[in-house]
């Protein structure tokens, strides 16, 4: 809920209490106002009565409003007020009255008397004054709105413009978030945390692309020279067998490092997102040249492909991440289907599978791990799909793994 | 030939012109941008290797140096740096040709022969070693004047071994340069002994020793002479 919102409904509940409340109390008051007004009223009404029966014989009655009674004997002197309900011939319908009833005497005769007057009912009362209390709700809850969506909004701008920088902020961004001076306290203080952290967090980004390159170029270097001077070994006429054993592993093992530490590199590149994403890349046109390269492997294990290129599948990544994704993703179809088997390739609109058949696998769930454990040891560093699991997460692409009727099958999904 | 190396690594710059000076070149190396600016400003070469990060400068800004005087100088870069957009950065400012480190000192002699040949042999000079005439150009090979049809890959894998003569080269070396991205699978799938085997059966004469001998444990050699 956004906070004029928040702020609105708050008025709204604290207008309607506070309003519920004094509709109450005004009741209250009125009505204990007017209560004493109509009883005044029916005692001054009582003794005129009480007068003119001292001057004269005759009772005065006019029903409802005024009853008298002549009593036969002396009876207790009784003054009592009560509120009734009677049926009023004039409005011919029940209404709710006032009443005094009294007993009095007056030149030694005693008489009862009644006196009368309708009451406003209680209903009448309180949509007497709800109607008002209502208006003047929505009047004040309105001029609320009115001024908040007015003085709410200017008092928040710098807020709001805060929040856009850091909602548009990215790490590979030349500049500083451009946050300006709000001359408010609380947001200048915000500003200045927002600008130290997003400048940490560049400055990391920056130290960690250096070190990315750094580390590469450190040790890409070293590997160089091993692998160099190897080679120049190998060149020696005659090198007794132990040697040939021994520079062959260094050879071997030279090379394995250099290409585990091309796929960390490579993961941290991706991971830092130095592949930015400039375009559609058209993954039938990758799968068609890749399988162009692959031909010689698949005639060498007479591999069958079964090709179902129908959609043509766009997906919005670097072109280089895409080479990466389909290579990996083929070379270990490939690699793993036993020979003489059928691959099938298919894509849709909206993804890629491929199944390739295969014993399965007893850590299906390290299949994506990095370094995971495998079934089979390989010369291969075991990075391949750890790649091809970054490269998804880092474009949103879902990427799934089942085994189903001896088929291993990777399942590319591009989200709606 | 003259040849300029500019590596900043003193044990890769001593492995590299030792090598190059064995290739039959004449190598003149710099460690710095400084001492790699005044040698070039001060004499010609036919090509310059070029390593991308020295201690004191850009190497591309090198390139810009080359690019300034209009020289003939053919340049392969060498750098750990392997993103497509360094590649295309360098290759845009000039540079013939890209080689990520570590290298196989083979295919850096391979690189390094086809730029040369591409620079200072006009098309269609064919080269002629042994019995073998191979045009670098077409897929067609002449053993003693009969035409033999290569296949992409054999005719990649001969001026491999023809630019590399006597030289042990490793299997991985030979999958590297001809398979590119997928060697592993190609070293997997024993491809590069079904493409030395065949090849064989294409340039060896009944009779005379073999052209590409196995070097056990290691790969295979070419002999030149």
């Amino acid at each position: 809920m956004k906070l004029i919102d928040r702020l609105n409904r708050t008025y709204f509940r604290l207008a309607a209490a506070m309003l519920a409340g004094g509709v109450l109390l005004i009741y209250l008051f009125i009505h204990d106002v007017v209560q004493d007004e109509m009883d005044e009223k029916l005692a001054v009404q009582l003794e005129r009565i009480k007068t003119k029966l001292s001057t004269d014989e005759t009772l005065p009655q006019l029903p409802p409003v005024i009853e008298t009674r002549r009593l036969p004997s002396p009876a207790p002197a009784e003054y009592r007020l009560s509120d009734t309900v009677l049926y009023d011939p004039a409005e011919q319908e029940a209404e709710p009255f006032r009443q005094l009833t009294a007993v009095v005497e007056t030149r030694g005769q005693f008489y009862a008397i009644r006196v009368r007057s309708p009451r406003v009912e209680a209903h009448d009362f309180l949509i007497a004054i709800l109607i008002p209390v209502v208006l003047l709700l929505v009047l004040l809850v309105g001029g609320l709105f009115w001024l908040n969506r007015g003085v709410l909004r200017a008092l928040w701008r710098p807020f709001y413009h805060t929040l856009q920088e850091l909602k548009h902020f990215s790490l590979t961004q030349p500049k500083p978030v451009a946050l300006y001076q709000a001359g408010i306290a609380e947001f200048d203080e915000l500003n200045a945390i927002a600008l130290r952290l997003t400048e940490k967090n560049r400055a990391d980004y920056q130290n960690l692309k250096e070190f990315t390159e750094n580390a590469s170029h450190e040790i890409q270097t070293p590997l160089a020279i091993i692998r160099a001077k190897t080679e120049g070994v190998m060149q020696t006429e005659q090198l007794p067998p132990e040697l040939t054993a021994a520079v062959q592993a260094i050879y071997r093992a030279a090379n394995r490092l250099s290409r585990i530490n091309q796929g960390l590199l490579l993961l941290a590149k991706i991971e830092n997102q130095q592949f930015p994403v400039t375009g559609q890349v058209s993954f039938n046109r990758v799968i068609r040249e890749h399988l162009d390269l692959l031909a010689e492997m698949i005639g060498a294990k007479g591999l069958r492909i079964d090709l179902q290129l129908s959609e043509e599948m766009f997906a919005r990544i670097h072109p280089e991440l895409a080479e990466i994704l389909v290579k990996n993703l083929l070379e270990n179809a490939l690699r793993y289907s036993p020979p003489g088997s059928l691959i099938s390739i298919a894509t849709t609109g909206q993804g890629l599978v491929i199944a390739n058949p295969g014993e399965t696998l007893a850590n299906p769930e390290q299949l994506f791990r990095r370094f995971g454990k495998r079934d089979h040891p390989s010369a291969s560093p075991g990075l391949g799909l750890a790649i091809v699991r970054k490269i998804c997460d880092v474009h949103g692409l879902l990427i799934n793994y089942a085994y189903q009727n001896g088929l291993h099958r990777f399942d590319l999904h591009i989200p709606t | 030939m003259k040849i300029l190396v500019i590596e900043d690594e003193p044990d890769l710059l001593e492995t590299l012109e030792k090598f190059l000076t064995k290739e039959g070149f004449v190598c003149e190396t710099a460690a710095s941008f400084r001492s790699a600016e005044q040698k070039i400003d001060l004499y010609e070469y036919a090509a310059i290797i070029l390593d991308l990060s020295l201690p004191d400068g850009d190497g591309l800004d090198l390139l810009n140096v080359l690019k300034q005087r209009r020289l003939e100088t053919g340049v392969l870069i060498v750098s750990a740096k392997n993103a497509l957009e360094d590649k295309i950065a360098g290759l845009n400012l000039g540079a013939d040709d890209y080689l990520t480190k570590p290298f196989h000192l083979a295919e850096l002699n391979a690189r390094i022969r086809a730029l040369l040949r591409r620079r200072f042999f006009k098309a269609g000079n064919k080269i002629r070693i042994q019995h073998l005439e191979i045009d670098p150009a077409d897929n067609v090979l002449q053993v003693d004047g009969q035409t033999v049809a290569l296949t992409k890959k054999e005719h990649d894998l001969l001026l491999y071994f023809i630019a590399n003569p006597d030289r042990v080269l490793t299997k991985s070396a030979i999958a590297e340069h001809l398979w590119g991205d997928y060697m592993d699978l190609a070293d997997n799938f024993d491809l590069v002994y079904t493409h030395v085997k065949n090849l064989r059966k294409k340039i060896e004469r009944p009779g005379s020793g073999a052209c590409i001998q196995t070097v056990y444990g290691l790969g295979y050699k070419f002999t030149g002479s």
